[in-house]
């Protein structure tokens, strides 16, 4: 019976790691076709010109919530103050913060309270107050200062309710936005016959990248480990997961951190969910559940170029965090969509994303886990076939620097600048796929697992905040930081600095 | 030499069939984990040579670029700027170009990309004789017939788009036989660069099922662009009324009553009024009320007041902003009531504001209202009256 059990264990191990490398075949040549597809249609100065000479374009709102952001808030908001495009707006909401973040911003921008005809469209804690600026060079900038609510979903559906244009960017307060990303993101809404519904971008570490004011300089990939490897994870996930998955139409979230919405359907749904720990994911199924409930064409669709560089947590202490988190997330949206779960009436959603995400990335982490257990006790009982065991680990381990070349020739062909710099850009790409199957990924299978088991007992989980150093304009700070950091922070580049974790 | 040739084919068969039969002498496990590596390793090669290829290519265009605007940037800047004209034959000389060795194909590409570059660094100052003597100076409008008759759909797409960013034309038999490409992309970038500049029955594609089932936003910001193009040209606009009434178009027919409003056509207002009454579409009939207020149609006033208790919420909303862009003095009364009456918050509110912009009598009603308004409704006052809100920064003390 043991036996029986544990070959059935090794067989099911084998077919579920050949049905994903399968799977991520299938994605590669989907997104592949699909990045031509875009690249070859798409121009910017052409699109810039008609955009900027027409009446019909439509408005984008860029919402960025801000919970005790002083040290950054003010180069943020110049950032996002600082992207191209005829019709935009930038909502940034202050979330109860407790520091002098809404201070800094009502100096720096001249902000005055407006009476502004606040209507709750969708739920979130109350306003207080609504800013906008009496100079005319900020004109595009509306402040919120509402009641701490406690999450990210929460502040952003006060920024739904204050945007005016009928899309909006839901982003943090700390991103980097690509100067013609409005461009890029409106592009797939204009020239799909469906109604776009929300747009993703590929989204990079800014952890490396040279910033000054709040404007990306020069694009990097990251020098410390955490980083280098979650961005190894963040260029297989939009380039090829992501990218593939729009091409069938079923993209599975539309990231938190980046994401472009239809702000009609989103009012329709009731927003974020903001006892959601997965709000994006949440958002979009719901999205999608009310257009096929609807009978209505939709699409979702992915951006290849980079949109938006934000600050991964640079410490094992800080993804531990996140990565539970999204955990939890994953496990709470497959206990209240299950519905959703093999259902034909929610199209590809139901026939092929959620099935796909339980299987591949809810159940991965359990049999990656099962796995590591299984082996241990068969390295105690002197049962392992090693011959098998290692050309299985060689079939999964070229695989995976397989999939990183793609990664890589992906991403230079829709025009990464990494190239120029080989030693600091893909070549150090290439090597954190070396060692990522042997740290990085045990890491977060661990850390996943973890966020399941805290999910079932029940544990109290809060939200926490980062604390943010800021980006590159303060050399003088930042040089001083790196003599005294630690010898995680070898970037020349200021930007790489510590967040804390201030619940902690 | 047979003997050798067999020899050498034969020593491969054997290694072959060896190799081969100690693979199917594995289990089903190995096999499948052999043939992955073997085809990651070769796809991963693969991949390698197409990298290397890619970055030479992108290297030796970025090479040529840079060339261009080394040699040529500031001549262009110069002669776009200029406002005395030059003859394609001066500009080759001034430019250095032997027209005895012309550029490739690939040159010619990325100079066009260099031309659009510079008419967008120019702007609206540009001298448009000098700018269109230098592309025939450099031959591309022979180019562009080769282009558009035998290169690659991308590069055809590409061009036709660059072609009107760059008000340049190429001959309408060239068009033509692109107009209905199995290629959408292609189709659509043809019939768009047709509907241009052309002088023979240029909108004709409006009739088609076609162009209604794959109608895209973008379709309606490029028709706008078409139309503007025409006007600016002197060409003929048609009647755009018509298409309001044909059975087919029912997502683009909002498109025409904005065109109409847009292109000031106040001659069609009248034509407009039919389907205002009968249409059920929505989208349609607010943009048509939208028209009659932006050209200040003022017969459609009585119709449009007339309805509205009739419409649903978009549409009263349209009513009321179009009743008060018309402000012919008559509606304050509707407005006021609209107010008092509406459920709608975005109705509510547009009556609001359609009264504070409706004269000196408009204004003191809003007043009068806002007096009596509770506190949550006094905050829709104080957001229509405020400067900073509505941008009007000359009124901020």
């Amino acid at each position: 019976m043991k036996e029986f059990i544990l070959d059935f264990y090794g067989y099911f191990v084998f077919f579920y790691s050949l049905a994903l490398i399968l799977s991520y075949i299938t994605l590669m040549v989907l997104s592949f076709s699909s990045q031509k597809r875009q690249k070859t249609f798409f121009s910017l100065p052409y699109v810039k010109k008609m955009l900027t000479d027409s009446p019909y374009t439509p408005g984008i709102s860029i919402i960025a919530p801000a919970y005790n952001e002083e040290k950054t808030i003010l180069d943020n908001v110049h950032s996002l103050l600082s992207v191209d495009y005829p019709k935009f707006e930038v909502v940034i909401v202050n979330d109860g913060s407790t520091d002098s973040t809404l201070e800094k911003l009502i100096d720096e921008f001249e902000l005055v309270q407006v009476p502004f005809a606040y209507r709750e469209r969708v739920k979130s804690e109350p306003v207080r107050r609504v800013f906008q600026s009496k100079n005319k060079n900020y004109d595009k900038l509306t402040v919120v200062d509402k009641k701490n609510g406690g999450t990210k979903a929460d502040a952003s559906n006060a920024g739904v309710n204050v945007a005016k244009y009928p899309y909006f960017i839901d982003t943090d307060v700390d991103c980097i936005i690509d100067v013609n990303a409005l461009y890029r993101l409106i592009w797939p809404v204009l020239t799909s016959h469906k109604r776009v519904i929300a747009v993703s971008s590929t989204m990079l570490m800014s952890n490396g990248c040279r910033i000054e004011n709040g404007v990306l300089i020069k694009e990097k990939v990251p020098h410390t480990p955490v980083p280098l490897f979650q961005q190894l994870e963040y260029m297989r996930s939009f380039l090829v997961s992501k990218m593939g998955w729009a091409t069938l139409n079923a993209i599975p979230n539309v990231s938190g951190g980046f994401g472009f919405f239809d702000r009609e359907i989103v009012v329709a749904v009731g927003g974020y969910d903001s006892q959601s720990f997965a709000e994006d994911m949440d958002l979009l199924v719901r999205m999608v559940m009310y257009m096929c409930d609807l009978n209505k064409p939709y699409k979702v669709d992915q951006v290849p170029e980079t949109c938006c560089w934000t600050e991964g947590p640079p410490t094992v202490g800080v993804l531990n965090r996140q990565r539970t988190r999204w955990a939890r997330g994953l496990l709470q949206y497959m206990s209240v969509h299950r519905k959703v779960l093999l259902n034909p009436h929610y199209k590809q959603m139901g026939m092929l994303t959620v099935p796909y995400l339980f299987f591949f990335e809810f159940m991965a982490p359990i049999v990656e886990a099962t796995g590591f257990v299984v082996f241990i006790w068969l390295l105690l009982t002197n049962g392992i076939n090693w011959t098998t065991m290692w050309i299985i680990f060689l079939m999964v381990y070229v695989f995976n620097i397989f999939l990183t070349g793609v990664v890589c020739f992906f991403s230079y062909y829709v025009g990464a600048s990494y190239w120029r710099s080989i030693k600091s850009g893909y070549l150090l790409i290439f090597l954190a796929s070396l060692f990522e199957p042997f740290f990085y990924h045990p890491m977060i299978t661990f850390f996943s697992v973890k966020g399941y088991l805290s999910y079932f007992t029940k544990r109290n989980f809060k939200w926490e905040a980062m604390k943010r150093q800021g980006f590159g304009n303060r050399e003088e700070e930042s040089k001083e930081k790196e003599k005294t950091a630690s010898g995680m922070s070898i970037s020349a580049v200021p930007l790489q600095q510590k967040k804390e974790d201030e619940a902690q | 030499m047979d003997n050798t040739l067999e020899y050498g084919i034969g020593y491969l068969s054997y290694y072959y069939l060896y190799l081969y039969d100690i693979f199917i002498g594995f289990s089903l496990i190995i096999r499948i984990c052999v043939l992955v590596i073997l085809a990651s390793t070769a796809m991963g090669l693969y991949l390698l040579f197409q990298t290397i290829y890619l970055y030479l290519r992108k290297h030796k265009d970025l090479k040529i670029y840079n060339k261009f605007k080394a040699d040529y940037r500031d001549t262009i800047n110069r002669l776009g700027n200029l406002s005395s004209i030059y003859t394609p034959e001066e500009i080759a000389e001034m430019m250095n170009y032997d027209r005895r060795k012309p550029f490739s194909d690939r040159e010619r590409r990325l100079f066009i990309q260099l031309l659009v570059e510079m008419k967008v660094e120019i702007g609206e100052g540009l001298n448009r004789t000098n700018f269109h003597n230098i592309i025939v100076a450099f031959d591309l409008p022979h180019f562009f017939e080769r282009e558009l008759q035998y290169a690659k759909v991308k590069y055809r797409v590409r061009l036709l788009t660059w072609l009107r960013f760059l008000e340049e034309s190429v001959p309408g038999a060239v068009i033509i036989p692109l107009l209905y490409h199995k290629n959408g992309m292609l189709r659509k970038a043809a019939q768009a660069a047709f509907m241009w500049n052309s002088k023979s029955d240029p909108f004709r594609f409006f009739d088609n099922e076609d162009f209604d089932k794959r109608y895209r936003p973008w379709d309606k910001i490029d028709i706008h662009s078409i139309f503007d193009n025409r006007q600016c040209l002197g060409l003929n606009i048609p009647d755009l009324a018509h298409w309001l009434k044909s059975p087919q178009n029912n997502t683009v027919k909002p498109m025409f009553a904005s065109e109409i409003r847009y292109l000031g056509k106040n001659d069609e207002c009248q034509y407009m009024v039919e389907p205002f009454r009968t249409t059920e579409n929505q989208e349609l009939k607010s943009e048509i009320a939208h028209t009659f207020g932006s050209l200040r149609y003022r017969e459609s006033e009585k119709l449009m007041i007339d309805s509205y208790r009739t419409q649903p919420e978009s549409v009263k909303k349209s009513i009321i902003e179009s009743v008060a862009e018309m402000n012919t003095g008559k509606s304050l009364q509707f407005l006021y009531d609209s107010y008092n009456e509406a459920s709608d918050f975005d109705v509510r509110f547009a009556a609001a504001k359609g009264m504070y912009n409706y004269g000196q009598n408009g204004r003191q009603m809003f007043e009068q209202l806002e007096r009596l308004a509770s506190p949550a409704d006094s905050r829709i006052f104080q957001h229509i009256k405020d400067p900073i809100i509505n941008h009007k920064y000359n009124e901020v003390i």
